[in-house]
């Protein structure tokens, strides 16, 4: 996933001498390809984020696209100011690429698992959040960035993700249903990488007589709020799945957007707790930690239990 | 030089015109400013209203958001924007805030407040210019004590990396902080040594006796950015207000405060 990102904005940056890339320490030999054949628009900075981001609106208010790759959790918290101020406040066109949103980082602990990205950039203006589920979607979705108005920040998995997006109509700002038919059991409502693990509590429901159907949103926010409305309300219960924190996530968004619809349906919300990862593992090995799997979600739904 | 003397003196009571009207503000910040604004608006750029339909132009950022009193006042001098918001300085409605916005105030660059965030922003632009092959170049003028802020040093090693010689960083160095004395809140000795040290050519100038030369000094060197440490007094040209502590934000000004103000240019 990060790869393909990757070499879809060294496409884009070929064609388009507007497009800037900005990376503060990556790993060596990353696009080298545009380093080596457009110098003026590669820059390695350095560990300086917060530096970074400013220096990224400083080309974007000269019409630059700016693409920052660097490790998600650094560049949301690390740099949150001139996030907030010298880009989302003025809607400029940086796109901020995160390495290892979730758990992916969880073999180096809380220092680099990015477990709140989405309810820090929730309450920032203008930002747009992407959380794609696998490669296809990525590259989709960085391709639709280049002419979107306005920051944007994507949450990356940690690459060799099973593919399984529809690959087409993908889009920013539009949500992908998977389900035979329109109403159901349960909504299943995700994002990013849990869309596998949702599509697995689909077919174990499935098997036990429940049908359960998956609404994946591949942008957290803005929330296509109109997709949620339409499959809320042919459902019995919403469950939202994700690898966030439990407030300011996927979950908080998606039951404020029912509440205000007066769609008063039932509720759950899997998610990762209210604290940071105080475990050392494997994204798998903490998702099970954390209770968040296929297996024990779907025994939990069956038996009735929200969370 | 009278006539940069007499620019410097009209632009001070522009200044103390807004203050008073708007009733608030940083006032020593601004004062300590303005032979730096002046010497760059008035000396060495050529910035108007037509200038800014162009990204090949000249840039001026106040990193020290807090000084815009004297950014206003030249903004307004030149034509930018009209003296009929100094009544709606800091007030609902207004387009003259405690601190500069680029989207509201025609000629401001950048908008600033929070300090450590101008210089980045600068690099930017920056870069921008040289991509573009464009001779036009950037000046940041900085607080001292802004220079606390570890996004300044971040920015430092990245105007040096990558070689910005159409940068200039001008930094207000009139000695004090909010709390007191810079060298006691938090000492940045050897001031023009750090500079050096991160790649810089530097310039130091008296801006009190001395402010005329420092045209003489915007002008850089081949491959490096430049720095010009340029020595101020908060307050600076004011009888009441240098090296008043008191004075750094006021907010409730009553009308002796007014003749003070007004009887108190040098």
């Amino acid at each position: 996933m990060r790869k393909m990102g990757l070499k879809t904005i060294s496409e884009m940056a070929k064609k388009n001498d507007q497009v800037i890339f900005i990376g503060s320490d990556l790993g060596p030999g990353v696009l080298e390809d545009l380093k080596t054949e457009r110098p003026e628009q590669f820059f390695m900075e350095g560990i300086s984020e917060a530096h970074v981001l400013g220096m990224a609106a400083g080309l974007s208010m000269d019409g630059h696209i700016v693409y920052v790759n660097t490790i998600a959790t650094f560049l949301v918290k690390r740099s949150l100011e001139q996030l907030a101020i010298d880009i989302c406040a003025e809607n400029l066109n940086v796109r901020l690429y995160g390495n290892g949103g979730g758990l992916v980082y969880g073999p180096l602990g809380y220092t680099h698992t990015c477990l709140d990205d989405f309810a820090i950039l929730q309450g920032l203006p203008n930002i747009t959040v992407l959380a794609p589920a696998d490669e296809f979607e990525m590259q989709a979705l960085m391709q639709d960035s280049l002419t979107h108005q306005g920051p944007i920040y994507i949450r990356l998995g940690k690459g060799g993700d099973p593919l399984v997006t529809k690959t087409k109509n993908i889009k920013i700002g539009k949500a992908q249903y998977f389900g035979e038919s329109e109403s159901g059991d349960i909504l299943l409502v995700t994002t990013g990488i849990m869309l596998q693990r949702c599509l697995d509590i689909q077919k174990i429901l499935a098997e036990k007589g429940l049908v359960a159907h998956v609404l994946h949103n591949s942008t957290v926010k803005p929330l296509d709020d109109k997709s949620l409305e339409h499959y809320a309300k042919s459902h019995k219960k919403v469950v939202v799945v994700e690898e966030h924190l439990k407030y300011g996530g996927l979950g908080s968004i998606v039951s404020q957007t029912l509440f205000e619809k007066e769609i008063f349906v039932k509720f759950a919300h899997f998610h990762l707790g209210t604290d940071y990862v105080h475990e050392y593992g494997r994204q798998e090995e903490l998702l099970e930690f954390f209770g968040v799997t296929p297996e024990v979600i779907a025994k939990k739904l069956l038996e009735g239990i929200d969370g | 030089m009278k006539d940069f003397q007499n620019k410097c003196l009209d632009i001070r009571k522009e200044i103390l015109d807004i203050f008073i009207k708007g009733g608030r503000g940083h006032l020593p910040s601004a004062f300590s400013l303005v032979e730096i604004l002046v010497t760059l608006y008035y000396k060495k750029f050529n910035l108007t209203p037509d200038s800014f339909t162009s990204l090949d132009r000249d840039r001026v950022i106040l990193s020290k958001g807090h000084g815009c009193l004297a950014l206003y006042a030249i903004l307004s001098d030149l034509g930018f924007i009209s003296k009929d918001e100094y009544h709606k300085f800091c007030k609902v409605g207004g387009i003259l805030g405690g601190h500069p916005a680029r989207l509201k105030v025609p000629g401001v660059e950048v908008s600033t407040g929070s300090l450590g965030h101008g210089l980045s922003v600068g690099i930017g632009m920056a870069l921008s210019l040289k991509k573009n092959q464009s001779k036009k170049m950037v000046t940041v003028v900085l607080g001292d004590g802004e220079c606390n802020e570890g996004t300044i040093w971040e920015a430092a090693l990245s105007a040096a990396k990558n070689r910005l010689d159409n940068l200039i960083v001008l930094i207000d160095h009139n000695k004090f902080q909010s709390y007191g004395p810079v060298d006691e809140v938090c000492s940045l000795a050897p001031f023009g040594d750090k500079w050096k040290s991160f790649g810089f050519t530097v310039h130091e100038v008296d801006m009190v006796n001395e402010a005329d030369s420092l045209i003489d000094h915007l002008k850089t060197t081949e491959g490096k950015p430049t720095a010009i440490i340029c020595h101020t007094i908060k307050g600076q040209g004011h009888k009441l207000l240098e090296g008043n502590l008191a004075w750094h934000h006021k907010s409730k000004l009553n009308q002796s405060d007014i003749d003070e103000l007004l009887g108190g240019l040098k």
